[in-house]
């Protein structure tokens, strides 16, 4: 068996992927008030090219 | 990285109204088509009380699979796709002036390994939310984001006099609607 690399980037195995869970092991998520707490977001100005302004 | 792609034209194809009682009221579908992946794909605009467009899209060839929003397409083409989805807000604006839009970026599924991504600030939601803050501005909308459940809100400013109230109005009809978070 070939030893998993790290690559260069990564501090984990090259090819892991990190919290990935077996699809059979999943849960329905119930959305609580916490979870759906918003935080207001600080968009830089001054782009080109928006959408909508 | 730079999202200057131009995107296709969206092509609107129905509108369909729900009737179950619940808080979602509508859906508009609109199609394109990638001539680089050579998939057409479906964007809809799910429109819920609050005044909030949920935007969603799946590879059409994935319609009938629970997982369409979350198989990993993998042809490429990634710019143009994200900014077709993109301009169905400035065409929505149009007809619904106060409406705000919110998206979900679901979670990848791995179909050979059958593993799930984390539903927490997931690969999707980074690249959406990376999208909008460099299409969106903040006089129209202001940017709201739940990383939690890696959900983003462009809350129209037209829309409210207390923000945080609005905001929690728009939660509130989030978790009385779904409930749980969709598994993808």
């Amino acid at each position: 068996m070939k030893p998993v690399k790290h690559s260069k980037f990564s501090k984990s195995p090259k090819g892991e992927r990190l919290n990935w869970t077996p699809l059979k092991e999943v849960k329905p998520v119930y959305l609580t008030k916490d979870m759906t707490k918003g935080v207001s977001v600080v968009v830089k100005s001054a782009k080109t090219n928006l959408f909508v302004p | 990285m730079t999202f200057d792609y131009p995107g296709y034209e969206l092509k609107f194809i129905q509108k369909r109204r729900i009737t179950d009682g619940s808080a979602h009221r509508f859906t508009i579908y609109y199609k394109f088509h990638s001539p680089k992946t050579g998939y057409n794909y479906i964007v809809t605009a799910e429109y819920h009380d609050e005044g909030v467009f949920a935007i969603k899209f799946y590879c059409k060839k994935d319609r009938r699979s629970d997982y369409k929003y979350s198989k990993i397409v993998n042809k490429g083409d990634l710019g143009n796709i994200l900014i077709t989805c993109a301009k169905v807000v400035p065409i929505l604006l149009a007809d619904y002036p106060d409406a705000s839009f919110g998206f979900i970026g679901s979670r990848s599924v791995d179909s050979k390994s059958r593993t799930i991504e984390d539903y927490n600030a997931n690969q999707r939601f980074r690249t959406y939310r990376y999208i909008v803050q460099e299409k969106f501005g903040t006089e129209t909308f202001e940017h709201i984001e739940f990383p939690t459940i890696s959900g983003y809100l462009l809350l129209n400013r037209k829309s409210f006099v207390d923000s945080d109230a609005k905001q929690a109005a728009i939660t509130a009809m989030v978790r009385n609607t779904y409930v749980y978070l969709p598994d993808a």
